[in-house]
């Protein structure tokens, strides 16, 4: 794919999530400048950035865990209240979950049912989220305590959690941090599927890595501002290293060197 | 044992007993997987400040019984306390340990002084402190079987909202659960198993029978479901056994249930790393066995040396 081939502004269907000049502020100081961002269905976005540079707490305050202090929010074209919520599945980073008792994956699969209206679970609630782990392919670990597995396998838990939801709307925060090459693969295609059913996907990357066929477009923050909004940065030169912040703005990349040239073939 | 078991005394003693025994986990269950296991403690603190108040105004309304309102006091300045310390937290206030700390201290220091200003001695708050449940009425009684409705109605009815929001707060906002009032339901929970705990084992030692059940469930399951349930039926067996033991024997119920309760805890604490050390040995003597095995299946196919 070149950036000639990605075309954010056109789309046919209304957005599944719009945000205009979203601020925050977090212990009197303000972490987000006036950020806008657009989601649309069958589309992926990338939002990217330097450690400290608002990634998590934007995707945070797009799914209503911490207030914005000024900016809209519109989710499927309402404005965000805990009513869109039903719509939305969100996957934290996973160092935020996690209590002093330990509880099974089913246990924690299942909580991704409750929302409005819905204090309790639903009567086949144990089927359901069986079937959302075995589409994580981790069925098998559904009676495990979840503090007990693997980084990768947490990851698709958590993930599984989400999807039990049935979402329109996928929100994912650093999925890729800590997971296995084999939980990324699996991931992958389970981020890949359900955009291809028509799933909008917004998701907080550090690199692009295995999630780069699926990603359309970027949106890269730097000290709480947007400073590139368009093509995803192309994995060459130094921004193809692991561990590589994309913390600037990324159409200017580098000549390719002869490290990355069989990548660039490839595309 | 007959007359044991038909004597009102002791029918109302197993009646409050096996009432608090059940319930008291099942809180105890949330406090610990939010990390918060000591907050029954700090609201304990806080009640005796509305035992000792209930009193004050028992006194100054010249009612027959000087401590009819003490109870209803402490379920007052407990839920307060509750409220306060939970809208700390949730408001992420920087010196919400400092202000804890004064309002523990405080309520335990002004119980103190409210008691004697109302005409009472620090022996009246003794009951409140280790708990006095050889003189429960049927009033309290009632008053136990009220509370303890509230808290199976609310702590089991809403079971997996209060296990979501106590799991992973910022998934639960996603979902839209109602996070601030389930977190303060958790709260007003606490307070109220406070109060309804403190004729058993009084202030002091709330927190103990709210959390040892749940430390000797988590050593034998790891789903959160069956914790809370081992719990509670861990904390039925302690509170009727303390209460039983003190039947016979004269000690005090309040403090032979905890010590119990860390009996139990440590027992099952060896059992199972005995059973886990047991494991370990057998699959590394499966492992050594393997190998020698192994060794065995590969030598026939060596051949001799050319």
């Amino acid at each position: 794919m070149t950036a000639a081939d990605v075309d954010c502004l056109s789309h046919d269907t209304p957005p599944a999530l719009t945000a205009r000049g979203v601020r925050v502020r977090l212990g009197g100081h303000e972490i987000l400048h006036g950020v806008d961002l657009d989601s649309h269905p069958g589309e992926a976005v990338a939002i990217m950035g330097g450690n400290g540079s608002g990634k998590s707490t934007l995707v945070r305050s797009l799914v209503g865990a911490i207030p914005t202090t000024a900016g809209d929010i519109t989710v499927f074209g309402e404005p965000r209240t805990r009513l869109t919520s039903r719509r939305i599945g969100y996957v934290p980073q996973r160092a935020s979950a996690g209590g002093g008792v330990s509880a099974t994956a089913r246990e924690v699969v299942t909580s991704g049912l409750l929302g409005v209206g819905a204090l309790r679970t639903p009567r086949d609630a144990k089927a359901r989220a069986l079937a959302a782990l075995d589409d994580l392919g981790v069925a098998d670990l559904a009676d495990r305590d979840v503090t007990a597995l693997s980084g990768g396998q947490q990851q698709r838990v958590l993930i599984a959690r989400a999807l039990v939801r049935d979402p329109d709307l996928l929100i994912l925060d650093e999925p890729m941090a800590g997971v296995d090459v084999p939980s990324q693969e699996a991931l992958a295609a389970a981020l890949t599927k359900r955009r291809d059913a028509g799933a909008a996907i917004i998701v907080v990357l550090h690199e692009l890595g295995a999630l780069a066929p699926l990603v359309h477009h970027a949106v890269v923050l730097e000290q709480g501002c947007v400073t590139h909004i368009g093509a995803p940065p192309r994995a060459l030169g130094v921004h193809a290293l692991p561990g590589h912040d994309h913390d600037h703005a990324h159409p200017d990349v580098p000549e390719p060197v002869a490290s990355t040239f069989a990548w660039e073939v490839r595309q | 044992m007959i007359d044991l078991i038909t004597d009102p005394l002791v029918q109302r003693m197993l009646l409050v007993s096996l009432m608090v025994g059940a319930t008291a986990p099942i809180v105890g269950t949330y406090l610990v997987h939010r990390r918060m296991s000591l907050l029954g403690d700090g609201i304990g603190h806080v009640a005796l400040a509305g035992v000792a108040a209930g009193w004050l105004a028992g006194s100054a309304a010249d009612l027959a019984q000087v401590d009819a309102l003490a109870i209803p006091g402490a379920i007052v300045f407990a839920v307060a306390g509750a409220v306060v310390i939970e809208r700390m937290r949730a408001r992420g206030v920087a010196a919400a340990d400092v202000i804890m700390a004064i309002m523990f201290y405080g309520g335990i220091a002004s119980g103190v002084l409210l008691i004697s200003a109302a005409g009472g001695s620090n022996a009246n708050l003794m009951g409140y402190l280790f708990g006095s449940i050889s003189t429960a009425s049927w009033t309290d009684v009632w008053v136990t079987v009220g509370l303890a409705g509230v808290i199976l109605v609310i702590g089991l009815g809403l079971r997996a909202s209060l296990f979501a929001v106590t799991h992973d707060q910022e998934f639960a906002h996603s979902t839209g659960l109602p996070v601030a009032a389930l977190n303060m339901a958790v709260a007003i929970l606490a307070a109220i198993t406070v109060t309804a705990a403190m004729r058993v084992v009084g202030v002091l030692l709330v927190s103990g029978l709210m959390i040892l059940p749940v430390a000797i469930a988590q050593l034998i399951t790891r789903s959160f479901t069956r914790t809370m349930t081992i719990a509670m039926v861990t904390g039925v067996v302690l509170c009727l056994a303390g209460v039983g033991i003190t039947l016979f024997y004269n000690l005090q119920p309040g403090a032979l249930i905890v010590v119990l309760g860390v009996i139990v805890y440590t027992v099952v604490a060896s059992g199972a790393g005995l059973r886990k050390r047991r494991r370990r040995l057998r699959d590394e003597a499966g492992h050594a066995g393997h190998d020698e095995s192994h060794r065995e299946h590969q030598h026939p196919t060596l051949g001799a040396p050319a």
